[in-house]
């Protein structure tokens, strides 16, 4: 555990804005210093007497930059250190192959503040836009991501021709909450509806199972495709009863 | 006798701090005491000046150091500083600069006015 004086001093050097070698020494010699003076008086009081570690650490930086040119040439180093951190925080590649004007794969994100545009036939990215696209948002084709848009999009909000997430909204829409011509879900609502809450023109709440929904749909649209149907009821297979 | 300014007073801190350690080796608390009494008060460092000033003095190597393990009544160790030969010469030409130096801002302030 660490003690009164090991505190102090470890909130005296967040403070201070020097060298790590100096930092070592004033580390220190603090720490002698304040136990030789806490030999004779109660460690508080000794504390209390030399000021809040932010005081103390201003006194000790006042009097080792007696020249404005070190606190410049700190601010300088500490400026490019964070420029190489930030930069190491993010990550991009993108492929010499292209493919209508448009790189074939592009990565392309960080962590932290920012945000990253990723665009190609594969994109992935804070923000991807692209044929097959991932990301925080994904635009594309196939989008897969939080919020994601597209012909077939997968995600936590999914807008699409076919779209599957936590909000699913599209032609045909499945999700915990699914609105689209057919949707299944826990909250269903659309022409044709299966879920735990079905809301519509061919709504079906108990006993669904792959044939129940496959003849809803059917009933619902004769002329859609039979793989199409087949395709959308896939998942009953595994939840029906 | 009144505290003296801060920047007149930084001006001749090391030089102060050599004179000190030519008398005898000391530590941080006791350069910091020792200036206190010597200068009736007018001297009262805090920690975060004199430490940097010691650096200063030991990487011009006008100073060095040394830990002393179980010194003081509780056993604590204390890090104290020794002047050295290049720090003898540093304060003699300190002290020489000193002279002229006051020399010349004496003469010029009591001539103001006259």
């Amino acid at each position: 555990m660490k003690s009164k004086i090991d505190r102090y001093i470890a909130g005296v050097m967040e403070y201070l804005v020097v060298e790590e070698e100096l930092k070592e020494r004033i580390e220190a010699d603090l720490r002698a210093h304040i136990t030789e003076l806490s030999r004779g008086e109660n460690v508080e009081e000794v504390m209390e007497r030399l000021g809040s570690p932010e005081e103390v650490a201003r006194e000790f930086m006042d009097s080792i930059y007696e020249d404005k040119s070190q606190i410049i040439d700190n601010l300088v180093k500490e400026r490019m250190r964070v420029e190489k951190m930030e930069r190491s925080l993010a990550y991009e590649y993108k492929s010499r192959i292209t493919l209508f004007g448009l790189p074939l794969v592009h990565i392309n994100f960080r962590w932290g503040r920012g945000i990253r545009v990723a665009r190609g036939i594969i994109a992935i990215g804070d923000i991807a836009v692209g044929i097959i696209s991932c990301g925080g948002i994904a635009l594309g084709g196939i989008s897969l991501g939080g919020v994601s848009l597209g012909l077939l999009a997968l995600g936590g909000a999914s807008l699409g021709a076919a779209a599957f997430g936590g909000l699913a909204l599209g032609l045909a829409a499945m999700g915990g909450l699914a609105i689209g011509l057919i949707a299944q879900g826990g909250l269903a609502m659309g022409k044709v509806a299966i879920g735990g809450k079905a809301i519509g023109e061919f709504a079906m709440e108990q006993g669904a199972n792959w044939d129940s929904a496959y003849e809803l749909i059917k009933n619902a649209f004769p002329n859609l495709e039979d793989w199409i149907i087949r395709t959308l009821v896939w998942p009953w297979k595994y939840l029906g009863q | 006798m009144a505290e003296v300014g801060k920047q007149l007073k930084k001006g001749v801190l090391e030089s102060l701090v050599l004179k000190l350690l030519s008398t005898k080796d000391m530590y941080g608390y006791e350069i910091i005491q020792e200036l206190e009494r010597s200068s009736q008060g007018a001297f009262s460092l805090k920690e975060g000046t004199l430490y940097p000033v010691l650096y200063r003095l030991e990487d011009q190597r006008f100073i060095a150091s040394y830990w002393e393990e179980g010194a003081g009544k509780r056993g604590v160790p204390r890090k104290y500083y020794r002047i050295t030969q290049a720090g003898a010469t540093g304060l003699e030409k300190a002290v020489e600069e000193w002279d002229r130096f006051s020399a010349i801002v004496s003469s010029i302030l009591g001539g103001i006015g006259q």
